[in-house]
């Protein structure tokens, strides 16, 4: 599980990422469209960023890609790979841990 | 004017990811920009308002360069290690080519090639002083493809050409009465093949200045 301070928020995206492809294949663009949908248009970035972090998790083993041509153009699919389920286990954990640490903080009654 | 995707494969090439990396990047943005494109204009926006929009939802050139330059991962083994790639790597090829052909002219000493083992041995020392240019040249062009700065390359590809300028491979045919005989010796370079060598090796570089 990730724990380090560096790493605070910095799996947000791949937990994202996991999440939509553990459902089916995607290509990038189809992958940023979902993202979009499932966050009902709240979630803007930078669409292109969404290629480092696919070419990161599948170094890590966590993806796999096939190239497949549709209607004449070449994609490449991505879909997670046992590693990359485990890795989505790990991430959710650590962001529910995060979150609930959180709302413990605001929640809490502070003294000045 | 040039796409800017293309201005970015420079700075990509540069910051050491290899060439096949920073290829499907691009051909992924490009694609990825494309779909945003087709599926404005079917949405009924004019073609050039799209490619501008789909310019600016794709992301800026800060946005889309600094995540691949950020991790260190994404370097190639040459921009990680160029001294293993461009002078260790290229010396052990040299020498292994050397040491194969040695094997290759003792062997043939046992089969019907042996009355040309003389001339077997010509090649094998004209593929002595070949291999490193060769190699250099190779390793060059390997660095150019990859914006590498020229140091390491020039480093290696003069290793190759001294190495090839110690090693003194002789070869004696039997003849009646007498045994024949095989030699390698490595010495102080000569200075001539070093010379010859040197300055085909570096040849390419002369000329792409």
């Amino acid at each position: 599980m990730p724990t380090t301070t560096s790493q605070f928020l910095n799996g947000v995206p791949e937990l994202l990422v996991l999440r939509l492809l553990r459902d089916k294949e995607m290509y990038g663009y189809e992958l940023v469209e979902a993202i979009r949908a499932a966050s009902n248009d709240n979630l803007s970035f930078a669409e292109g960023v969404i290629y480092p972090v696919l070419h990161s998790l599948e170094r890590d083993g966590a993806l796999s890609t096939r190239r497949q041509t549709v209607n004449g153009r070449s994609r490449v699919y991505y879909s997670v790979t046992p590693t990359g389920k485990d890795r989505f286990n790990d991430l959710l954990a650590h962001w529910q841990h995060l979150q609930s640490t959180i709302a413990t903080i605001v929640k809490a009654p502070h003294h000045a | 004017m040039p796409d800017r995707l293309e201005i970015m494969r420079e700075d990509l090439l540069k910051a050491g990811l290899s060439p096949a990396h920073v290829q499907r990047y691009l051909r992924e943005l490009a694609e990825h920009r494309d779909d945003i494109v087709a599926y404005l204009i079917a949405e009924g926006v004019a073609p050039q308002v799209a490619q501008t929009e789909a310019d600016r939802r794709l992301g800026s050139n800060d946005a889309l360069l600094l995540p691949m330059l950020a991790n260190r991962r994404f370097r190639s083994l040459a921009a990680r290690w160029p001294a293993l790639v461009y002078l260790a790597i290229p010396v052990c090829c040299q020498f292994v080519l050397l040491a194969l052909g040695l094997c290759l002219l003792l062997l043939a000493t046992g089969t019907p090639l042996r009355a040309s083992v003389l001339d077997l041995g010509n090649g094998l020392k004209l593929l002595s002083y070949a291999a490193p240019v060769l190699i250099g040249m190779l390793m060059l062009a390997f660095a150019h493809r990859r914006r590498a700065t020229n140091a390491w390359p020039i480093a290696g590809a003069l290793s190759s050409a001294v190495l090839a300028a110690m090693v003194s491979i002789s070869v004696l045919p039997s003849l009646p009465g007498q045994a024949g005989e095989i030699s390698v010796a490595i010495g102080f370079p000569s200075l001539l093949p070093l010379l010859i060598t040197g300055t085909l090796v570096l040849l390419p570089v002369a000329i792409r200045r």
